[in-house]
C-alpha cells in the first residue's frame, strides 16, 4: 500500500516575496514531498524536491528529522552511546544494538527490523538484522564523511551523503560533490560524483523495475544508476541557462520520467527528460505562485494568481487548459488521482472573505466550486484517498476570547478546517495549541494532528476520524516532535521533547485507547 | 542513640591485690542496640559483647575478636551482629543456644561499617560507609596514628545468608562496578519470581546511577542503571526504592535528589544473573519528597508527596495530574480507609497540619479528595500504630493520638502547656495499644498513654539517656548516664505501680566480679 507521507504544516509568514526567494533558495529535501517517518516516498501527486513554495508565500510543508520505522519497533539513534535503540510499539521495550561511533541518522526497510546507520563518528554504515531474537551487525566504512542518509524503498540500496545546511561546527565538511551508495546485496560501498551539494535523492519508480536515484544539485541533476553502479553518474541541466541552475524549485514525476523546474521570477516552466536529457520550456504567461504535478506523470497544475488563473499543462504535448478563477487565489493542493484539486490563498486580503474553491477535473467540463471559510489559510492539504481536505488557519495576534465578538475570537484562535470534498461540507476546528503536524494514517481512515504551546505547557493530540470528520484529543505530557505510524501492529507514536528521551504510543483505532509513554528511553542504553 | 562518653578506669587494689592490665583499658560501650528481650553493648578496649537479659536480669559477656566497627540487629529484633576490625561478623540469635543465644562467625575480610538486612532478616548485605573516616592497619583511626598505608575497595560489599553456616561461599565477597564513587546506601528488597524463578534484588544507590543485584544469586553479574546522560553533571543521588510489580513483572520505583524523574525499573526474563531491567522515567514533579504505588480502579497510579502538592503519576500514559494541599506535605502513610478503600495520611515534619487522602478518587477529583486537619502544634515525629489506622503523632511535650478513619486529633500534654518537657524514644505497642516515651528534661521520667481510654502513666526517672521498649517480656529498659552502665526495668504492664528494678555497673562486672 502506498506509503503516507508525512507533513508539517506551519504558518505562512506575511514576509515581502523576498522571503519567498530565500526559501526557493533553499528548495533541498526539507521542501515539500522530503522522506517520511516511514521513509517512504513522495507526496500524493508527485515525486519531489524542492520547496514547492510560491512568491505567495505558501504554506511551507517540510518533514521532520525524523526517527526510523521498522516493522513493530521505533528505531532511534542515541549517539552519545554509540547504540541504536529499538523501541517496541505494542509493551514499550527497549533494545539496544550496539554500532560505530556517535551514530546520527538510522533508516530502515518498510515493514521490516532491518535498517542501516549512519556512524557520524566513525564515518561508516552499520547493518542491523533485527528480524530475529539476536540482532546481527555488519560494518562498512566510508571514504569520506557524511552526515545524510537515504535508502532505496526496494532497500536493497542506502544513500549517503553531505548536508550542508544540518552541518555542525567544526565538521568535516569537504564532501560536497561526494555521495556513497551501500548494495546491501552485494555488500559493497561504491562511492560516486555529484553536482554541487546535492540534496535528499528522490527515488523514480523507474521502468522495467531499474532502480535510479535523482539527486537535485546546484549544479542540476544528478541521475545515478544503482543497478550500475559502475557507470558514472549523469548530470543533467535543469534549466537552459548554464548559470541558473541553483536555487531553482524542482519537481519530478513519480516514474522519472519528467522533472520539472522553474527560476524565480520566470514565466515558464523548464521541463528535463532524463531518458535523452532533452530541455523544453512551457510558457505560461505570467509567475507561477504554486505547481503540483500530478500523479499521472503527464500533467501539472499552476497557479498565476497574477492573472487570476489555475493553469492545467500537459507536460508531453505542452497544451495548457486555463482555469479562470472568480477571486486571486494563489495555492492550490491536488489529490493523488488528481480528480481534484483545492485551490486557495494563504495572503490577507481585506477585502476578500476567506475561502476555498473546489476544481473537479474528473468531470467534463470540469467544475469549480467556491466555498466560505471562517479563518484565513494557511496552507491545505488534501488526503490520500482524495476524500478530503486539510486547511491549516493562519492566528492573529493576542489571545481568543469569546467576549471580544466572533469574529475576534476566531481571527485569535489557533485552528484548522476539515472539508469534505463530495459534499464540500466545512468544519472548523479551533485548537487550544498550534497545529504542528499531520500524519494520514496507512488505511487511509484516519489523520493525527500534534498540538504544541510551550507558553501554556498545552500538549496534545488530535485523532481525526476522517469519514465523520469527528475530533478527538489525546494529551500529552511534553511537546511533540515527530509523529509516525507502525502500520503492522496498528500504533501511532509521537516522540517527545524531553531531556532523556521521550515516546508515546497510541492503538489509534480504540475509541478508549490511551496513551503508552515512555520517558527516558535513551537511559535504556546506558544500562550495563 | 546517644553516645557514651569514652571512660577511664582505673582501679586500685584495696586489699593490695595485684593490678592488672584490663583495670587500666579504656572502655567505649558504643550505642546500645536492643533485641526484643536484651541490650547489647559492643565495648571497645575489652572488646567484647556485653548482652544483658533485661527480664531475666541476666547478663552475658561474649569476648570479640578485636575491636568492634559495627553492630546492628536484625529487622525482626531477634538477632544481632556484630563487625569487628579484624573483618569477622558475629550473628548472634539471641535466646537460642541458651542465654548466651547462639552464635555463627563469617570472614568477611573487611571491617565493613554498614548494613543492610533483607526485610525477613534473612540476608545481610555488608558495605562501606559512603563518609567513614579511614583506619590505620594498627587498628586505630586515622587521626590517632597511621602505621601505614591502608587501601580500601568502597565498593567492595559481602553478602552473607545468614539462614547458612558459614563457608566459601557464604559470605559472599563482590566488587560492584563503580563509576566514580561508592555506594551510599544498600536496599535489600523481598524475595519475588521472575518467570518461575526466585529473585531477590538488592540496590546498591551511588551518585548518578544504582547497581542491582540478586542476593541470591551473590556472584551473577550485576546491572548497573545509570540515572543520567555522560554529559549531564547533575548529583543525582538515588535515596529510595519502592519495590511493586508491574503487569505481572517485578518492578521498583526510584527516587533520587536532583531530578524531578521517578526512574521505574521493570525487570524482564533472564537465563540467569540479574534480568536487564527496562527503564521509564515518569514526571515526579519539583520537590519530590515520597511517593507511594497506588492500585485503583483505574490502574495502577503513582502517587507523590511534593511539598506543596500531591502529584498522580500514570506509568502508563506518563501523565501527571496536580492536587494542591493546604499544609505541607512529605511524607505519604497507606492505609485503609473506610469500605476497603485506599488511603493515606499526609503530613510533614514540622508542619501543625495532616491531611487525609482518598487515593482511588485522587486522580480525578484533586483536591477535593483531600480532608486537611489541623493540629495544635507543628509535629516532629509521628509513629504510626502496626496493624490500626492509627498514629502517634509528638511535638515536644505534646502526643497527639491520630484516628484515620474518624480523623479525630486527641492530644495528650505532659507537664502542662508551658512545659519544658520533650518526649522522644516513643514506642507504640500495638498489642496493648499503649504509647510509651521518655520525658527528657527535669527531673524526667518515663510516660504511657493508652489509646483506647486515654489513660496516662508516669514515672519520674531521673538521668535517664535511652529507652527500650522490650517485647520479649514486656519490659521498659531504661539507660542511665551511668559511666559505669545501668540499666532500670520497669514492667510496661504495671508501670507506675511496680518499683522500677535497676542494674549498675553493667560494663565492669567482670572486675567486680573478681
Amino acid at each position: 500500500m502506498r506509503q503516507r507521507v508525512f507533513e508539517v504544516l506551519t504558518l505562512s509568514c506575511l514576509a515581502a516575496c523576498g522571503d519567498a526567494r530565500d526559501a526557493m533558495s533553499e528548495s533541498d529535501e526539507r521542501g515539500a514531498f522530503g522522506p517520511a517517518a516511514s521513509d517512504s516516498d513522495a507526496s500524493p501527486g508527485a515525486g519531489g524536491q524542492g520547496a514547492g513554495r510560491s512568491d505567495e508565500n505558501e504554506t511551507e510543508r517540510l518533514t521532520f528529522g525524523k526517527p526510523a520505522v521498522g516493522r513493530d519497533h521505533v528505531w532511534v539513534a542515541s549517539p552519545e552511546n554509540d547504540l541504536v535503540l529499538r523501541i517496541d510499539g505494542t509493551d514499550r521495550s527497549v533494545r539496544t544494538v550496539a554500532v560505530g561511533d556517535g551514530p546520527s541518522r538510522v533508516v530502515t526497510r518498510p515493514g521490516e527490523e532491518f535498517g542501516v546507520v549512519l556512524n557520524r563518528g566513525s564515518d561508516s554504515l552499520t547493518v542491523i538484522d533485527a528480524r530475529s531474537d539476536e540482532a546481527s551487525t555488519t560494518d562498512f566504512a566510508l571514504s569520506r564523511h557524511f552526515n545524510a542518509l537515504a535508502m532505496h524503498p526496494d532497500g536493497r540500496f542506502v544513500i549517503t551523503w553531505f548536508e550542508l545546511d544540518e552541518a555542525e561546527p567544526g565538521e568535516d565538511s569537504t564532501a560536497l560533490q561526494d555521495a556513497a551508495v551501500l548494495d546491501l546485496m552485494s555488500g559493497q560501498v561504491v562511492p560516486i560524483s555529484t553536482g554541487f551539494r546535492p540534496r535528499a535523492p528522490f527515488f523514480p519508480t523507474g521502468p522495467d523495475g531499474a532502480a535510479s536515484a535523482y539527486l537535485v544539485t546546484d549544479d542540476g541533476l544528478t541521475v545515478v544508476e544503482l543497478d550500475h553502479l559502475d557507470r558514472a553518474p549523469r548530470l543533467l541541466p535543469t534549466a537552459t541557462d548554464p548559470f541558473a541552475q541553483s536555487g531553482r524549485e524542482v519537481h519530478i514525476t513519480n516514474d522519472g520520467a519528467l522533472v520539472v523546474s522553474r527560476g524565480r521570477d520566470e514565466t515558464a516552466l523548464t521541463v528535463l527528460s532524463p531518458s535523452d536529457g532533452v530541455l523544453r520550456s512551457i510558457e505560461l504567461g505570467a509567475v507561477p505562485t504554486d505547481l503540483d504535478l500530478l500523479a499521472d506523470g503527464v500533467h501539472a497544475l499552476a497557479m498565476l494568481r497574477e492573472r487570476q488563473e489555475a493553469v492545467m499543462v500537459n507536460l508531453l504535448d505542452e497544451s495548457l487548459l486555463r482555469f479562470a478563477l472568480p477571486a486571486p487565489l494563489g495555492a492550490a493542493a491536488v489529490s493523488h488521482t488528481g480528480s481534484r484539486a483545492l485551490l486557495y490563498t494563504t495572503l490577507s486580503a481585506q477585502e476578500l472573505a476567506p475561502r476555498i474553491a473546489v476544481l473537479d477535473l474528473s468531470v467534463d467540463p470540469p467544475t469549480l466550486t467556491e466555498r466560505p471559510v471562517r479563518k484565513e489559510i494557511a496552507g491545505a492539504v488534501i488526503d490520500p484517498e482524495g476524500a478530503t481536505a486539510f486547511v491549516l488557519h493562519r492566528k492573529a495576534e493576542g489571545e481568543p476570547d469569546p467576549a471580544q465578538g466572533e469574529a475576534a475570537f476566531l481571527e485569535r484562535s489557533y485552528g484548522y478546517s476539515l472539508v469534505d470534498l463530495d459534499t464540500l461540507f466545512v468544519r472548523l476546528v479551533t485548537t487550544p495549541a498550534e497545529p504542528s503536524g499531520l500524519l494520514y494514517s496507512d488505511d487511509g481512515l484516519r489523520a493525527f494532528v500534534p498540538l504544541s504551546r510551550p507558553d501554556r505547557a498545552t500538549y496534545a493530540l488530535q485523532i481525526l476520524e476522517l469519514g465523520p470528520l469527528s475530533v478527538r484529543t489525546v494529551t500529552l505530557p511534553s511537546a511533540p516532535e515527530q509523529i509516525g505510524e507502525l502500520t503492522a501492529v496498528e500504533r501511532v507514536f509521537v516522540t517527545q521533547t524531553h531531556r532523556e528521551g521521550r515516546i508515546s504510543f497510541l492503538d489509534a483505532a480504540r475509541e478508549d485507547a490511551s496513551l503508552e509513554t515512555v520517558s527516558g528511553y535513551l537511559l535504556n542504553g546506558r544500562i550495563e | 542513640m546517644s553516645t557514651f562518653a569514652r571512660g577511664l578506669v582505673f582501679l586500685a587494689c584495696l586489699s593490695g591485690c595485684d593490678r592488672d592490665a584490663v583495670y587500666e583499658t579504656s572502655i567505649d560501650p558504643g550505642a546500645p542496640v536492643a533485641t526484643t528481650g536484651s541490650l547489647h553493648f559492643a565495648v571497645a578496649g575489652p572488646n567484647e559483647l556485653l548482652s544483658y537479659d533485661v527480664s531475666r536480669d541476666a547478663l552475658n559477656r561474649r569476648p570479640l575478636t578485636d575491636r568492634p566497627v559495627l553492630w546492628s540487629a536484625t529487622p525482626d529484633g531477634r538477632a544481632l551482629v556484630v563487625v569487628t576490625e579484624d573483618g569477622l561478623m558475629t550473628h548472634i540469635v539471641t535466646g537460642e543456644g541458651g542465654a548466651a543465644g547462639r552464635a555463627r562467625t563469617y570472614a568477611l575480610e573487611d571491617a565493613f561499617e554498614s548494613v543492610s538486612f533483607s526485610n525477613d532478616g534473612r540476608y545481610a548485605v555488608f558495605h562501606f560507609a559512603a563518609a567513614a573516616p579511614r583506619r590505620g592497619v594498627s587498628g586505630t583511626r586515622a587521626s590517632e596514628s597511621v602505621d601505614g598505608l591502608f587501601v580500601r575497595n568502597p565498593n567492595a560489599l559481602a553478602i552473607v545468608d545468614l539462614e547458612e553456616e558459614a563457608g566459601p561461599t557464604n559470605p559472599t565477597r563482590r566488587t560492584l562496578k563503580a563509576f566514580g564513587s561508592g555506594p551510599t546506601a544498600v536496599v535489600v528488597t523481598d524475595e519475588t519470581e521472575l518467570d518461575g524463578r526466585p529473585i531477590r534484588l538488592a540496590y546498591a544507590f551511588a551518585e548518578r546511577y544504582v547497581v542491582v543485584f540478586d542476593v541470591g544469586q551473590p556472584e551473577a553479574v550485576e546491572r548497573v542503571v545509570h540515572l543520567t546522560l555522560a554529559d549531564d553533571a547533575r548529583s543525582v543521588l538515588p535515596l529510595e526504592v519502592v519495590p511493586l510489580q508491574v503487569e505481572g513483572r517485578p518492578s521498583a520505583l526510584v527516587r533520587a535528589s536532583a531530578t524531578d524523574n521517578i526512574f521505574l525499573l521493570t525487570f524482564g526474563a533472564a537465563e540467569s544473573g540479574v534480568p536487564r531491567p527496562e527503564l521509564n522515567a515518569l514526571p515526579g514533579g519539583i520537590g519530590l519528597r515520597a511517593l507511594l504505588p497506588v492500585s485503583t480502579s483505574s490502574g495502577l497510579r503513582i502517587v507523590t508527596a511534593n511539598v506543596d502538592h500531591l502529584g498522580v503519576v500514570d506509568p502508563q500514559t506518563g501523565s501527571r495530574r496536580v492536587a494542591p494541599v493546604s499544609t505541607p506535605v512529605s511524607e505519604l502513610i497507606p492505609f485503609e480507609g473506610a469500605d476497603g478503600r485506599a488511603a493515606a495520611l499526609l503530613w510533614s515534619p514540622g508542619s501543625s497540619g495532616v491531611g487525609y487522602v482518598d487515593l482511588d478518587s485522587l486522580s480525578t477529583r484533586l483536591g477535593q479528595a483531600i480532608t486537611p486537619q489541623l493540629l495544635p502544634v507543628g509535629i516532629d515525629q509521628l509513629h504510626p500504630v502496626a496493624g490500626l489506622a492509627q498514629a502517634v503523632a509528638v511535638a515536644r511535650s505534646t502526643l497527639i493520638v491520630l484516628d484515620f478513619e474518624s480523623q479525630s486529633a486527641t492530644p495528650f500534654q505532659i507537664g502542662g502547656t508551658n512545659s519544658s518537657f520533650r518526649l522522644e524514644d516513643v514506642y507504640v505497642d500495638a498489642l496493648t495499644l499503649t504509647v510509651f516515651a521518655r520525658v527528657a528534661g527535669s527531673p524526667g521520667g518515663i510516660v504511657s498513654i493508652a489509646l483506647e481510654t486515654g489513660v496516662t502513666t508516669s514515672v519520674t526517672l531521673p538521668d535517664v539517656s535511652q529507652l527500650f521498649f522490650l517485647s520479649e517480656g514486656r519490659n521498659l529498659a531504661a539507660l542511665h548516664e551511668d559511666a559505669f552502665g545501668r540499666v532500670s526495668r520497669l514492667p510496661a504492664a504495671s508501670l507506675g505501680r511496680a518499683k522500677p528494678t535497676s542494674r549498675g555497673g553493667l560494663y565492669f562486672s567482670e572486675i567486680f566480679d573478681r
